[in-house]
């Protein structure tokens, strides 16, 4: 029973196996000869289970043929198989279908047996294939197949009582055709009608075949056991024996009879000539036509290869039309679904593991961040994640708001796409709302530049903006002050490197400051002054260790203990002239982008001078920025190197970490914000809003324009777009309609996150703004519509303006799109 | 077939492994190639013209490239079929000689090819549908040059070029700004023309891109821009009037070719290096100085020492600046590239107006301009736009226009486009069909119903019937014989090409023709493909 089951699940295994194997083309046939000859050997033994199973296949089999795969050898390999399992199943449905596909197979081989020959009449090429069917069984295997089918429902029979009547009538019906088929057998038999019969081989042929001495050595070649297979005695030392071109040998006398009947080998059926002028004219005719029929089968399954479109490579996938289109806005708006609950004030955040080592996580409710680390394969959404990153990297904010609003423009493109609108149309409308919502905007904008003090109280909103949707809401004046302060130092420069922020993990948010010095993440050296008044600072980026040589090909070769020393000694020298040069310039603290070794840091400790080593590039370049110092690396001109000063150096302490303090600098334009927080998470996310902030401060800086927030902006663009909708003759003006209803998505969902009634504010809002001049926004904190002015909500004209082209523009690129073709993935190839 | 017999009747090998081979032969490769051949036109059908479609692309590498140029859609296609590579190739020698038309040109061909099908079904020998199609083509080509217009422009009015370049352009992603980009690329072109050969060298005109900023923000520059910024932070970081030393050797000690060893065995000779190498790095930066240089450009970089040295004499300096862009910078400047410290003289210093350093968006992305260059030929376009994708697209839509403005310069002919120059072509090639006596004649017509299919595409991919819509305007060319009807497809409500300002050289839409007619040719001629089997 054991042994039995286990066969069968081979049995299954190989069966699904071969299911796999029909799909490739090439494989086709000969998966379902196995599957054919698996069914005639093994279905009548096998469980009602597997029965089923070899069903399954065979149907399978059945929809590949009427769906794919077109070739008259696969349908003939096809037809054989259901015929087979037509015999042999016992189901009444299943015999049913499988009668229908036997009925399709037949009507599609008389059609392609029709088809060529048809076409062929017209031309004259030579070398034209025609592809033969298969011909027919011959009629006394017909009759076995059918006296075999018989046996097995005899046998059905007597193990299944359920189907008694209806194997009645199925055996019935065998019976019947077995017997209709004997009257045709009989004489076929007796005829022998097929191929013409096989005369003997020639006389000539036969007495020319060479005559061998079965020697030793064949002997050992072939082993002791070796007979004459016509008389069954084993052969000896000295026998004469008969060669047959094929090398089988035989004695003559038992070879001769045999020849004189037949024309081949008894063993090989190798032919040998005969003196049958018309049988050899038949073999000839009978291997050229085999020949044909092997390159004709062979040219239809490459041409059909190539017909189908197998224009790109394997694995490469091309998508059209609609399907492209739905692709690429599924995509999009899913992209634009995944940031949308992060909109607004009350925006919630998303937590990001790494796959990569450690599975670090970050938190963050900014879009860019949430966008960068995503793996997307959809390339419409990559476009999405390109946008953002480009808001991210030109103006800091609005990176959610504009992949939210593409995603919109998309939803409502796609909406008029299934109306039967033409994308191009949609453009040509979007376009056009775009122009006219950037164009409401610059009427309503407000310009305080004139004004430093209300500049100020702008900037100030703006950060207050900004910060209130970030994890800085609660510390938003605190922050905002901060980073108005930092922005303004820089005098309109928008080189957000001169901020310096560093993060120390512990202290709360709010024990976050802004200093006016420059502060330095690095260790005073030891044995060296901790504080400096007046100092005057060289900035260097040289090497402080041992001072290569850097002529090519020099090396250092010694012959003995006492010159290592010299040399040594000799470096020394060097590093010690260095040193002194170095202190020549009338210095008292010397930083370094490089390490500083123990000895030359020994040096300067004897000098009385700070040195700081390994300060990374930025904040050399900070330090130079700020000290006004220039970064030296000769040290030769001590008077003109131009030197960096300031009031006070100092050790601070800051949690647990010293810091060197630089206050009292030269130059205003750099400064450091030292942040402070519970964990490494909320100081990352800190760094990144107040980014955001600087990035937003440090662009209205240069384009002072500001727009009130909350929702504001959208609902004034909206107005003006609606009206040019009316204005609008023509199909585009239902693009148009569609822009502004995509624009109000937009505060619908700042006030969705925030868990108000989105249906009833907007509607609101969209009374109110129906009055000219309106201020009216989405107040989230007190969850009602409210006078944006009066509350102190700005946002900066720049980063509306911004969101508005690019996601115009992302939106637009991707409706242009009724293709995607995807090539194959680059292989990686295995370094195991 | 496949196997041969030498004289003694043995067997020899054509094919090595023919059972490894998928082969085809006679008329079914030629169906076959033909419906490969088709298949790489009907993916580009979509994209022809103002209304057509764009493909995206996602390369092997996962990167997305957005594109409606021809050229481009079939480079990254990656296909693998040999007659889809053929029509690959055909686009790039489109691209190659004329720079645009290079979706017209596949489109021409799969609709001549499918023609071809229709003859071969009629028992009409493929070498004599290849024959007459050579001939209609010939017939076409001529026609074209007859009812070709010579425009007349100069550097000063260069409108009928903004008009031309427009055509090209409106068919791309930028037709929202095609004015003001086909403006940069005329002046472009004029900039550095040589109108007295009628040649333009367009490597002179570098297109330079940055994501950021609106499409509206791109700019003409006559200059060199540099994706670079000087070499320490504390330059200047603008130079009025500035010298500059092209050098192509790097701020650091020789390297001699020859393997060498230097040995340091005493003390003396340690010193004695060490002297050395400072004196090298100082005589190196007192050569520039000397000869009179206000700025460096060096393809390679430099050591800290040379920096600070550089720095400390007051002469700003750039690193590690390609090969083109230093051979530009030597072509605005009219400077000489000086290979060798000991070579630099007073003359080969380039020379140029201003040098400024310009940073942009909040991240560090700084940009070095060269402007007011002594010798003005070399131009810049720079090109902003809203995301990496769109700038790529902007930068091949741009190359298009510059072709086309490049074309015009070289031969002012123009013919209409809109289908225009198709239609007229069509009904000159039919009416020439009659005259030849042999069968080929049946291809001639078969040729002329090809040409009709740019046409149809055109107006199907603008929404409006493409049967109706060009058999009137084929009746309204014949009634009225004027050869500038076309299809209307931005609705403007002419069929007028010439009010529409619709244009196309006379050079590109004959190296269509002819290219197109070419390869289909060639596809047609093949009668038996041998192709390893991949199993």
């Amino acid at each position: 029973m054991d042994a039995a089951s286990l066969s069968e699940e081979s049995l299954k295994l190989e069966l699904d196996d071969l299911q796999k194997q029909l799909n490739k083309k090439l494989r086709f046939e000969a998966s379902v000869r196995s599957i054919h000859s698996l069914l005639r050997d093994r279905y009548a033994s096998s469980s009602p289970s597997l029965r089923k199973q070899f069903y399954t296949v065979v149907s399978r089999v059945a929809t590949v043929l009427k769906t794919r795969y077109t070739a008259t050898g696969f349908w003939v390999a096809g037809l054989s198989l259901f015929e087979e399992a037509e015999r042999l199943v016992s189901d009444a449905s299943e015999k049913k279908h499988l009668k229908s596909c036997i009925e399709q197979a037949k009507e599609q081989l008389t059609e392609v047996d029709i088809q060529p020959t048809e076409s062929s009449r017209g031309y004259l090429f030579e070398g034209h294939l025609t592809v033969d069917r298969e011909p027919p069984q011959p009629q006394w295997l017909v009759q076995q197949n059918l006296m075999s089918a018989f046996s097995s429902i005899v046998a059905g029979e007597s193990s299944n009582a359920d189907a008694v009547g209806n194997v009645l009538g199925e055996t019935a019906n065998l019976m019947q055709e077995l017997i209709n088929g004997l009257d045709s057998i009989i004489p076929e038999i007796l005829e022998d009608g097929g191929p013409p019969r096989a005369p003997p081989a020639s006389k000539e042929v036969v007495e020319k075949l060479p005559v061998i001495v079965f020697s030793e050595e064949m002997l050992k070649k072939l082993g002791a056991e070796v007979e004459c297979c016509i008389c069954k005695e084993n052969l000896v030392v000295g026998d004469k024996m008969q060669e047959l071109p094929c090398k089988h040998t035989f004695h003559p006398p038992c070879l001769k009879p045999w020849l004189d009947e037949h024309n081949s080998c008894p063993i090989c059926r190798h032919e040998l000539p005969t003196d049958d002028q018309k049988y050899e004219s038949w073999k000839e005719r009978e291997k050229e036509a085999e020949e044909e029929r092997k390159g004709a089968e062979n040219a239809v399954r490459g041409g059909e290869y190539m017909y189908i479109d197998k224009i790109f490579k394997d694995d490469a996938s091309e998508e059209k039309g609609e399907r492209a289109r739905m692709a690429s806005f599924i995509g999009a708006m899913a992209v634009a679904d995944l940031v949308k609950s992060t909109l607004g004030p009350k925006g919630m955040d998303k937590i990001l593991q790494s796959t990569g080592r450690g599975h670090s996580v970050t938190v963050t409710n900014d879009g860019a961040t949430i966008l960068k680390s995503l793996h997307i394969d959809n390339p419409a959404a990559k476009v999405l994640v390109d946008i953002s990153k480009v808001q991210d990297d030109e103006v800091g904010d609005g990176t959610t708001s504009v992949v939210v609003l593409a995603g919109e423009l998309l939803r409502e493109a796609e909406k008029l796409v299934t109306s039967k609108i033409h994308p191009m149309t949609i453009i040509a409308g979007y376009r056009m709302a775009a122009e006219c919502a950037r164009d409401a905007l610059l009427k309503r904008v407000i310009d305080n530049k004139e004004n430093a003090e209300k500049f100020r109280s702008d900037l100030m909103k703006i950060a207050m903006t900004t910060l209130c949707s970030k994890i800085l809401s609660q510390d938003k004046e605190h922050f905002a002050e901060m980073a108005v302060d930092a922005v303004l130092r820089l005098k309109g420069s928008t080189n957000l490197e001169a901020i310096q922020i560093i993060k120390k993990p512990g202290g709360s948010l709010r024990d976050s400051f802004l200093d006016e010095g420059f502060i330095l993440d690095k260790k005073i050296g030891i044995g060296q002054p901790k504080r400096i008044e007046n100092a005057k600072i060289l900035v260097a980026n040289t090497a402080m260790d041992t001072d290569k040589v850097k002529i090519y090909g020099a090396r250092v070769r010694v012959d003995s203990m006492t010159k290592v020393a010299e040399i040594e000694g000799a470096e020394k020298e060097k590093m010690k002239d260095k040193v002194n040069k170095i202190l020549a310039h009338g210095i008292n603290c010397f930083v370094n982008r490089q390490l500083i070794y123990n000895f030359p840091e020994e040096l300067f400790a004897d000098a009385g001078v700070l040195a700081i080593e390994h300060a990374d590039f930025e904040g050399i370049e900070r330090l130079g920025l700020v000290t006004g110092g220039e970064i030296a690396s000769t040290f030769d001109n001590p008077e003109s190197v131009k030197l960096g000063h300031c009031k006070l150096i100092e050790e601070i302490m800051i949690g647990e970490d010293k810091l060197i303090h630089f206050s009292g600098v030269e130059m205003g334009q750099a400064c450091s914000i030292v942040l402070r927080g519970a964990s490494h998470h909320v100081l990352d996310e800190a760094e990144r809003s107040l980014h955001d902030a600087l990035c937003v401060l440090s662009q209205t800086v240069n384009d002072s324009r500001v727009l009130l927030g909350g929702g504001w902006p959208e609902m004034v663009m909206a107005k003006e777009v609606d009206e040019l909708a009316r204005k609008t003759a023509g199909k585009k003006s239902h693009a148009i309609e569609a822009f502004s209803r995509a624009l109000v998505a937009i505060p619908t969902t700042i006030a969705d996150n925030a868990g108000l009634d989105s249906a009833e504010l907007v509607a609101q809002l969209r009374a109110e703004h129906h009055t000219e001049g309106c201020n009216a926004g989405i107040d989230v904190i007190s969850g009602a519509v409210g006078d944006m002015e009066e509350r102190g909500i700005y946002e900066a004209f720049k980063v509306k303006q911004a969101v508005l082209l690019s996601a115009t523009e992302a939106a637009e690129m991707i409706l242009r799109v009724d293709e995607i073709i995807t090539c194959a993935p680059r292989r990686r190839e295995d370094r195991m | 077939m496949a196997l041969a017999f030498d004289e003694f009747g043995r067997p020899f090998i054509i094919l090595r492994e023919q059972d490894q081979k998928t082969r085809l032969r006679g008329i079914d490769a030629q169906k076959a190639n033909i419906a490969a051949g088709k298949a790489v036109a009907r993916i580009l059908r979509s994209s022809l013209g103002p209304k057509g479609m764009d493909k995206m692309l996602q390369g092997p590498d996962g990167d997305v490239t957005i594109s409606n140029d021809g050229a481009t859609i079939l480079e990254q296609m990656d296909v693998d079929n040999q007659i889809a590579k053929l029509m690959v190739e055909l686009s790039r020698s489109q691209d190659y000689e004329i720079g645009d038309g290079t979706t017209g040109v596949v489109v021409m061909a799969g609709a001549l090819l499918e023609q071809a099908e229709r003859q071969l079904d009629r028992g009409i020998h493929p070498i004599r549908i290849a024959e007459g199609y050579e001939m209609a083509s010939r017939v076409a080509v001529e026609h074209l040059e007859r009812i070709a217009q010579k425009f007349e422009f100069d550097v000063n009015n260069y409108e009928p070029l903004v008009q031309t370049c427009m055509t090209t352009l409106s068919s791309k992603i930028v037709n929202r700004c095609k004015r003001s980009l086909a403006e940069i690329a005329v002046k472009a072109v004029l900039a550095v023309a040589d109108l007295e050969r009628r040649d333009v060298n367009l490597d002179l005109i570098k297109v330079e891109g940055k994501v950021g900023g609106k499409l509206e923000d791109t700019e003409l520059i006559y200059g060199i821009l540099v994706d670079k910024d000087m070499s320490h932070p504390q330059m200047p970081k603008h130079i009025e009037d500035a010298h500059i030393a092209i050098l192509t050797c790097p701020f650091e000690p020789p390297k001699p070719k020859t393997k060498h060893k230097v040995d340091i065995d005493t003390v003396e000779k340690f010193e004695t290096l060490r002297k050395q190498e400072q004196q090298y790095f100082d005589e190196m930066v007192q050569k520039c100085k000397d000869v009179g240089a206000t700025l460096v450009i060096c393809q390679w970089g430099f050591d800290d020492e040379a920096n600070h040295l550089l720095m400390h004499r007051n002469l700003p300096a750039v690193r590690w600046v390609g090969g083109v862009e230093l051979e530009l910078i030597a072509i605005a400047t009219g400077g000489r590239i000086v290979p060798r410290f000991q070579e630099l003289t007073p003359e080969k210093l380039g020379k140029a107006g201003m040098v400024r350093e310009k940073s942009f968006g909040t991240t560090k992305e700084r940009m070095l301009y060269i402007e007011h260059c002594a010798n003005s030929k070399a131009v810049t376009i720079f090109i902003r736009g809203g995301n990496k994708m769109m700038i790529e697209e902007t930068k091949r839509s741009i190359h298009d226009a510059l072709c086309v403005a490049r074309n015009l310069i070289r031969n002012n002919s123009i013919v209409y486009g809109g289908g225009a120059a198709e239609i007229t072509c069509s009904l000159a090639v039919d009416a020439a069909a009659d005259k030849y006596p042999g069968v080929e004649q049946y291809a001639i017509r078969a040729f002329a119903e090809a040409l009709d299919s740019v046409p149809m595409a055109l107006a199907e991919n603008s929404g409006l019937q493409p049967i109706e819509t060009l058999s009137a305007v084929k009746s309204q060319q014949i009634k009225e014989n004027i050869p500038f009807y076309g299809i209307d497809c931005n609705d403007v409500g002419t069929n007028d090409m010439r009010e529409q300002n619709v244009f196309e050289t006379l050079i590109g839409k004959q190296q269509q023709i002819l290219l197109a007619t070419q390869v289909v040719k060639m596809i047609l001629k093949i009668d038996d493909v041998i192709s390893n089997s991949e199993y």
